[in-house]
């Protein structure tokens, strides 16, 4: 294992929380969803972020952070090199056009998760990952659209990074999950997926929206 | 998110069954997706039950009739006709009952207990039902994952569960009859709504948008972008067919899609010229709802007016299609109206 550590340094330079992350959330999901694709994995890593806020940790704690790309999801550069430095490690493997885990990785994700720097941080992937047991990944990237940091940063045509200094639209959002579900729950699934189906409401009401405008304004057009 | 906290099965759960009642609510929800990968609810024409017991004794109290044990999740009935109810055991066996008598509410009270109908899901937790929101109803379980690695299979797929009997509810509200004979006046928006719906859970690793701008003033109905890549669709929707509203008819025919290739020729072109660095590809989306001799006052349709252009595919001049390697084979989407057979004996 000790060389396992060494080949981790070697691929994911500073990166090992982010490397944790990758292989944690491949390994939780390649069986449920059939493996994962990268997009998905920096998805996931960023409802784990967000899941800090409701534990009333600053999500800057995370290691890491996110911008929100010129595809309007999520991205983390350092995901993206530990991805890239696991993959030419051979501890994922891509097949077609998802990631999954090798026993390599395997073996190594089960040895990062019992050290104490990568422990903390298996409640919020497990609870960003059980949402998509119980909803289908495709609502999950749908409803962050929703998200209020994904939502102020959607205006600039750049990359802008997400999770800044004024999120009080966010932190209302969780307070009031908190004041519903309460602080006490050890499972986080419970708040991720409460949180996302009702950002998921939000986003069919805002399309709805859209959608009435669009109509009024093509009957408009009809009558003149 | 109080509401949603009062309805949605997952911290209902956690509220009736506490931290035991989720464990075994994950056990359930990562066997679903596994066995509908090897027996399609598609299959089930009665009722599927899965539960996961809380108490070590079981299920005894709470479903009759004869049981068995199975090691393997492939060895596990693929057809449902009646009622069979999956229980997930300690071991990791399943106990299978075939035409099962269930008493709902004693297995509800000690069991994470799932239900799946034709056209409907639910957890009950104490003898409540929870339904499970379906995003996607077109496909018949929110567990029940098929995904498509190409744009292409999930509009041929789209075609033929959404469309083609207007299974889709968006889409089918798209129409001003119950015959579906005619659409409501400027149906584009439910068709744009329906498709955006679909492909949004359909393919992996996409955004999906709706009237997004290729330049100043041209927006195409629906864009699909392969996050982290340069790879990006434009599917421009047309439909053909008639529209009504208080006896006022519009008529599409089949230069309306010949118009929509053209459009689509000129999005894309915009397009190269706007976004250089993007490879886009275009898609045109032909839903087709015309019925021959149909008047503007008609209810009902035989089945050969009805279905006269099932079968009727569009010339399309010029062939986009084969000129351009950014312009794919159109997809017209027949919808079929309710034929009524008196018609057809008349």
């Amino acid at each position: 294992m000790a060389e396992s550590k060494r080949s981790c340094a070697t691929v994911v330079g500073e990166s090992y929380q982010a490397a944790y992350d990758v292989l944690w959330i491949t390994r939780r999901l390649e069986s449920v969803i059939d493996g994962v694709t990268t997009a998905e994995v920096h998805l996931l890593a960023y409802v784990a972020c967000l899941l800090t806020i409701y534990r009333r940790l600053p999500a800057t704690d995370w290691g890491y952070g996110f911008i929100r790309s010129q595809w309007g999801a999520p991205f983390s550069a350092a995901i993206d090199g530990a991805l890239n430095g696991l993959l030419g490690s051979g501890f994922l493997v891509s097949r077609r056009e998802v990631v999954i885990t090798s026993s390599s990785g395997r073996q190594f994700v089960e040895f990062l998760a019992g050290v104490a720097e990568h422990e903390w941080r298996t409640q919020f992937l497990d609870g960003a990952c059980s949402s998509v047991l119980a909803m289908p990944i495709g609502s999950v990237r749908d409803a962050l659209h929703q998200e209020p940091s994904m939502r102020r940063s959607r205006v600039h045509k750049q990359p802008r990074t997400l999770l800044g200094t004024s999120e009080d639209a966010l932190y209302q959002q969780f307070g009031s999950l908190s004041d519903v579900i309460g602080l006490g729950v050890a499972d986080l699934m419970i708040p991720s997926v409460v949180w996302l189906t009702y950002l998921s409401e939000m986003q069919r009401l805002d399309l709805e929206r859209v959608a009435d405008e669009t109509n009024a304004l093509d009957e408009a057009d009809r009558s003149a | 998110m109080r509401r949603i906290c009062e309805r949605l099965f997952v911290p209902v759960v956690h509220g009736a069954f506490g931290e035991e009642g989720m464990a075994a609510l994950r056990e359930v929800l990562e066997f679903l997706p596994q066995h509908y990968a090897l027996a399609s609810p598609e299959l089930i024409n009665g009722t599927l039950w899965v539960m996961r017991s809380l108490r070590p004794e079981g299920l005894a109290n709470a479903v009759s009739g004869a049981a068995r044990i199975e090691h393997r999740i492939d060895r596990l009935p693929r057809r449902v006709e009646n009622v069979t109810v999956l229980e997930l055991l300690d071991t990791g066996a399943f106990r299978v009952w075939e035409g099962a008598a269930v008493d709902v509410a004693a297995a509800s009270a000690v069991a994470i207990v799932y239900r799946f109908t034709p056209g409907h899901e639910d957890f009950i937790v104490r003898d409540k039902p929870h339904a499970v929101v379906n995003p996607a109803p077109e496909h018949i379980s929110v567990f029940a994952r098929p995904t498509f690695a190409s744009l292409r299979d999930a509009l041929e797929d789209y075609r033929n569960r959404s469309i083609r009997a207007s299974t889709c509810y968006i889409f089918r509200d798209a129409w001003e009859d119950s015959a579906r004979l005619f659409f409501k006046p400027a149906p584009e928006w439910r068709m744009r709504r329906s498709l955006q719906q679909y492909l949004t859970n359909r393919i992996r690793g996409v955004d999906v948008l709706a009237e997004q701008a290729v330049d100043e003033s041209h927006p195409v109905d629906i864009t699909v972008t392969w996050t982290f890549t340069r790879a990006e669709a434009l599917i421009e929707i047309k439909w053909l067919g008639k529209s009504r509203c208080d006896g006022r008819i519009v008529a599409h025919s089949d230069q309306r899609a010949r118009d929509g290739a053209a459009q689509l020729a000129d999005y894309l072109d915009k397009h190269h010229t706007t976004k250089p660095g993007v490879d886009a590809k275009g898609y045109l989306v032909v839903i087709d709802g015309r019925r021959k001799g149909l008047a503007a006052d008609a209810i009902r349709a035989s089945t050969k007016n009805g279905m006269h252009y099932a079968n009727s595919e569009i010339e399309f001049r010029p062939k986009y299609h084969d000129e351009r390697v950014d312009f794919e084979v159109p997809i017209r989407m027949f919808a079929e109206p309710v034929c009524t057979p008196e018609e057809d004996a008349a």
